[in-house]
C-alpha cells in the first residue's frame, strides 16, 4: 500500500519536474542556423579543401607519397636543369581532409583552405588541377639566395 | 609476472609448449594444436592464472612456411589485469579445436578467422562466414589474396534456417496453448513470423541485420547479420605507414574518434618503446576523455530516442555541439579528428582552450543534470528499462564483455584502472558500477562516467604547462625545417620517414586502451619495415553484440531495441 503511494506520487512529481525543465527551454531561443543564408565562423585550424600554391611546389612528392589514400597527382618531364611540372592534380572524390599532406611539405605550400561547398553533379568536376601550363619547380635555395641578393 | 604465468603453463602442459616469449610484459606460449584446448582450459581454470576474460582470437598468414596460420588466443585476467596468449600453429586446411565451448565470445571470434583466413574450427556450432558477404570466394586477409580484388555478391543471407522456423516452438522450449483446437504440424509454423530488424533501421544505429523469429509481439530466437559496413580496415592497414593508418581509426568508432585515435597511437607507441612528453601525454588524456564524454552523450541520448524520449537526444545533442565547437577549434575537424600521431600530437591546444573547454564542460554537465533529472525516476523510463536485456556478471564476462556494459553487472573492471596507461594512474576517478546489468544501469552509469571524465579533463587542463608535443625521437618525428633545408641528415631523416615510413622494430605486442565502449585493443605484428605485417582491432562492442541473440531472447521487439542502444553498437567499429 505504501509503495503504491509512493509510485504514483513519484510517477507525479518526476512528470512535473520534466515539464518544469521543458517549460524553461521554451524560452530559450533556438540554436539552428539557416544555412546557407547564415553561415558559422570558420575556425583557423579548418580542414577544408586542400590547396596548393603552385609557385611554391618545389615538385618533391613528399605529399603525395604522406597522403593515405593516394588522391594527389603529380606528373614531371625532363631532368635537372629542364625538370618541369606537368601536372598536380587532387582528387576530392578521394580525399579525406586528413591533413597528413601538410605535415611533410618542405615549403608549406599545400595548406588545408577554408572552402567547403564545392559540390557538383559530376565526379570528374572534383579533380582539380593546379597547373597548366608546365612549370619549373621551386627551388628554396636558389630563392632565398635571390632575395638576399635584392636586399 | 608474465614469467611466472609461463613457467604454470609450461609446468601444466609440458612438452607441448613449442615456444615461449614475454615480450613487453605479456606472456606468450605456443603450443601444438592437440594441446591447444587443453592450455586453453587451464589458463581459464587455474586459480593463479585466471584468465576469465578471451578478448580475441587472431589469425596471422605467414604464406611461405608449412605451418602456415598463427591462431591466437588472447586473454586476460580481471583480477590481475594480466594478459596471455595462447598461439598455435596449423597448416592451411588443418582444423582447430573449437573454444567456443569455453568462452561464449570465442563463437564469433572464431568465426571471424574462420572467415577471413579460412581456419576451420572443429566441433564449432556455428561456423559460417561473419565479416565478408556468404557467397564470398577465398579469405580476404591471407597474404596472396588481392588486395584490390572486389567481388560482386548478390543473394541475401538466410539467417534462420526453415527447421529453425518451422520447429521453432519446439527448438526453443516454448510450447503454444492450443488445447481448444487440433493443429497439424505443418500449420505451426504459419503462426511465427520472420521479421528482418535492419539492415537500414533507424534503431539499429548502424547497417547491422537481425532476423528475429516473433510469436506475437515476442522474440522466440534470432540472429544477427554483421558485415554491412565492413571496409576491409585490417587489410588496408598492411597496405599503408603507420602514420597513414591514423585516419583510418577515426572510422572505427566514428562517435568517439579521439579516443581511437590515442588507443591506436599508445599501441605502436608501446612496440617503439617511445616516451611522449608530459604535455603531449596530459593531452591525449584530456582528449580521450573528452571522446568518451560525446560518446556517452551519443548513445544515451539515442538510448532514450529509442525509448521513446525524444526531447533527452536534443539537450544532450546540443551539449555535444559545445564539445564538437572546441574539437573543430582544436583540430580543425568535428568528426573525423585524426588529432594523434605516432610520437606526438597533430596540433598544441589553442590560445583559449582551457576557458573554452571550461565553459562547454559547464553546458554538458547543465545538459546531464536535466536529463538525469527526467528521467532517472520517471515511471515511463523505468518501466521501459528497468530488468530489460540484463544478464549476469559470469555470463557477461563469459561474452568477452567489457567497459560501461561490464559494469553496469557490477564488475568494477576498467582498462584505465586495471592495467592503467598513458598516465592514467596519476588521475584521481572512480568506476562506477550499476547492479543488475539492465539498460537502465547501463543508461546510469555512463550517466555517472561522464561525470567522472569531466572531473579527469578538470584535472588535465590543471596539470597542463607549456612544452614540446613531440618527441625527440628521430626515429618518428620529423626534423624541424631549417634542419632539413640545411642539413644533409635532416633532409634524409625527412624524406625517409615520408617515403618509407615509420620503421617499427619487428616482433608483436597488444597495446590496449579503455575505448568508449569497453577495452579497445591493438594486436601488432611487425616486420620490421614501414608497413605493418597485421594489426588486428579488438571492437569492444563485436563481443558484446554478439551476445545479442540471447540477451533478447523472450523478451519483445520493443525491449530488442531499447537494448541494442544500450549496448552502443557501433557498425564502424564492429565491422572495421
Ligand atoms: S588531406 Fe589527406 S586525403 Fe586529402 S590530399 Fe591530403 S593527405 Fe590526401
Ligand atoms: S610536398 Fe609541398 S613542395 Fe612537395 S610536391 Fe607536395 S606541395 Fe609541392
Amino acid at each position: 500500500m505504501v509503495k503504491f503511494v509512493t509510485d504514483i506520487w513519484d510517477t507525479f512529481s518526476t512528470v512535473f519536474k520534466g515539464m518544469g525543465i521543458t517549460a524553461r527551454y521554451m524560452r530559450k531561443k533556438p540554436v539552428t542556423q539557416q544555412f546557407p543564408e547564415e553561415r558559422w565562423a570558420l575556425p583557423d585550424r579548418f580542414r577544408g579543401f586542400v590547396h596548393n600554391d603552385v609557385p611554391r611546389c618545389t615538385s618533391c612528392t613528399l605529399c603525395a607519397k604522406a597522403c593515405p589514400v593516394d588522391c594527389i597527382y603529380i606528373e614531371m618531364e625532363g631532368k635537372g636543369k629542364d625538370r618541369r611540372m606537368t601536372r598536380f592534380a587532387i582528387d576530392y572524390n578521394k580525399c579525406i581532409w586528413c591533413s597528413l599532406c601538410t605535415e611533410p611539405c618542405p615549403t608549406n605550400c599545400i595548406t588545408m583552405s577554408h572552402d567547403y561547398d564545392h559540390s557538383v553533379y559530376l565526379r570528374e568536376k572534383l579533380v582539380y588541377e593546379f597547373v597548366g601550363d608546365p612549370v619549373i619547380p621551386f627551388k628554396p635555395k636558389k630563392a632565398a639566395r635571390e632575395e638576399e641578393a635584392e636586399a | 609476472m608474465s614469467r611466472r604465468a609461463l613457467e604454470h603453463i609450461a609446468s601444466e602442459i609440458g612438452a607441448d609448449v613449442v615456444e615461449t616469449s614475454d615480450e613487453l610484459g605479456d606472456a606468450s606460449v605456443t603450443v601444438r594444436p592437440s594441446a591447444l584446448h587443453r592450455t586453453l582450459e587451464f589458463c581459464r581454470d587455474d586459480p593463479r592464472l585466471r584468465c576469465d576474460l578471451l578478448l580475441d582470437v587472431i589469425g596471422v598468414d605467414y604464406p611461405d612456411r608449412a605451418e602456415r596460420f598463427d591462431v591466437i588466443y588472447s586473454m586476460r585476467s580481471l583480477s590481475t589485469g594480466e594478459r596471455v596468449r595462447v598461439k598455435t600453429r596449423v597448416a592451411d586446411g588443418e582444423p582447430v579445436s573449437t573454444a567456443s565451448d569455453l568462452w561464449n565470445s570465442a563463437n564469433w571470434a572464431e568465426r571471424e578467422v574462420y572467415d577471413l583466413y579460412g581456419v576451420p574450427f572443429s566441433d564449432h556450432p556455428d561456423l559460417r562466414r561473419i565479416l565478408t558477404h556468404h557467397e564470398f570466394k577465398g579469405h580476404a586477409l591471407r597474404k596472396d589474396y588481392p588486395i584490390e580484388k572486389g567481388q560482386m555478391c548478390y543473394v541475401p543471407e538466410k539467417l534462420l534456417t526453415d527447421e529453425e522456423i518451422r520447429f521453432g516452438p519446439q527448438l526453443y522450449g516454448r510450447t503454444m496453448d492450443r488445447s481448444d483446437a487440433v493443429v497439424e504440424e505443418e500449420e505451426i509454423s504459419s503462426d511465427y513470423l520472420t521479421v528482418n530488424l535492419g539492415p537500414s533501421h533507424p534503431a539499429t544505429h548502424g547497417a547491422l541485420r537481425i532476423e528475429a523469429l516473433l510469436d506475437g509481439e515476442t522474440i522466440i530466437h534470432s540472429k544477427s547479420e554483421i558485415g554491412y559496413l565492413h571496409r576491409c580496415f585490417e587489410k588496408e592497414s598492411e597496405d599503408h605507414t603507420w602514420q597513414q593508418i591514423i585516419p583510418y581509426t577515426d572510422r572505427l568508432n566514428y562517435v568517439s574518434a579521439l579516443t581511437n585515435n590515442v588507443g591506436y597511437v599508445l599501441a605502436v607507441e608501446k612496440m617503439m618503446a617511445i616516451e611522449v612528453p608530459e604535455r603531449c601525454q596530459t593531452i591525449r588524456v584530456l582528449v580521450a576523455e573528452l571522446g568518451r564524454i560525446m560518446d556517452h552523450l551519443v548513445c544515451v541520448g539515442t538510448n532514450l530516442v529509442d525509448i521513446g524520449a525524444l526531447t533527452n537526444f536534443w539537450y544532450f545533442f546540443n551539449a555535444r555541439e559545445h564539445l564538437y565547437t572546441v574539437v573543430e577549434r582544436m583540430c580543425g575537424e568535428r568528426l573525423t579528428t585524426s588529432y594523434t600521431r605516432i610520437g606526438g600530437l597533430y596540433r598544441d591546444l589553442y590560445e583559449g582552450f582551457e576557458d573554452e573547454l571550461r565553459h562547454s564542460l559547464g553546458k554538458v554537465e547543465e545538459a546531464i543534470g536535466e536529463v538525469t533529472a527526467l528521467v532517472q525516476r520517471n515511471r515511463i523510463f523505468m518501466d521501459r528499462a528497468v530488468g530489460i536485456g540484463a544478464i549476469s556478471q559470469e555470463d557477461a564476462i563469459n561474452w568477452g564483455w567489457t567497459g560501461p556494459c561490464l559494469r553496469a553487472t557490477g564488475v568494477d573492471y576498467d582498462v584505465r584502472k586495471a592495467s592503467p596507461y598513458g598516465g592514467y594512474e596519476t588521475y584521481d576517478f572512480d568506476i562506477p558500477v550499476g547492479e543488475n546489468g539492465d539498460v537502465y544501469d547501463r543508461v546510469l552509469c555512463r550517466i555517472e562516467e561522464m561525470y567522472q571524465s569531466i572531473g579527469i579533463v578538470n584535472q588535465a587542463m590543471d596539470r597542463l604547462k607549456p612544452g614540446p608535443i613531440f618527441s625527440e625521437d628521430r626515429r618518428v618525428t620529423m626534423p624541424p625545417k631549417d634542419e632539413v633545408y640545411n642539413s644533409i641528415e635532416g633532409m634524409m631523416n625527412h624524406f625517409k620517414l615520408v617515403f618509407e615510413g615509420i620503421q617499427v622494430p619487428a616482433g608483436e605486442g597488444y597495446g590496449f586502451s579503455e575505448g568508449a565502449n569497453g577495452e579497445l585493443g591493438f594486436f601488432i605484428v611487425s616486420d620490421g619495415s614501414g608497413n605493418p605485417y597485421r594489426i588486428k582491432v579488438r571492437p569492444p562492442c563485436f563481443p558484446i553484440f554478439s551476445s545479442f541473440t540471447e540477451l533478447v531472447k523472450g523478451h519483445m521487439v520493443s525491449d530488442a531495441i531499447a537494448t541494442l542502444g544500450g549496448l552502443n553498437i557501433i557498425a564502424g567499429e564492429l565491422d572495421r
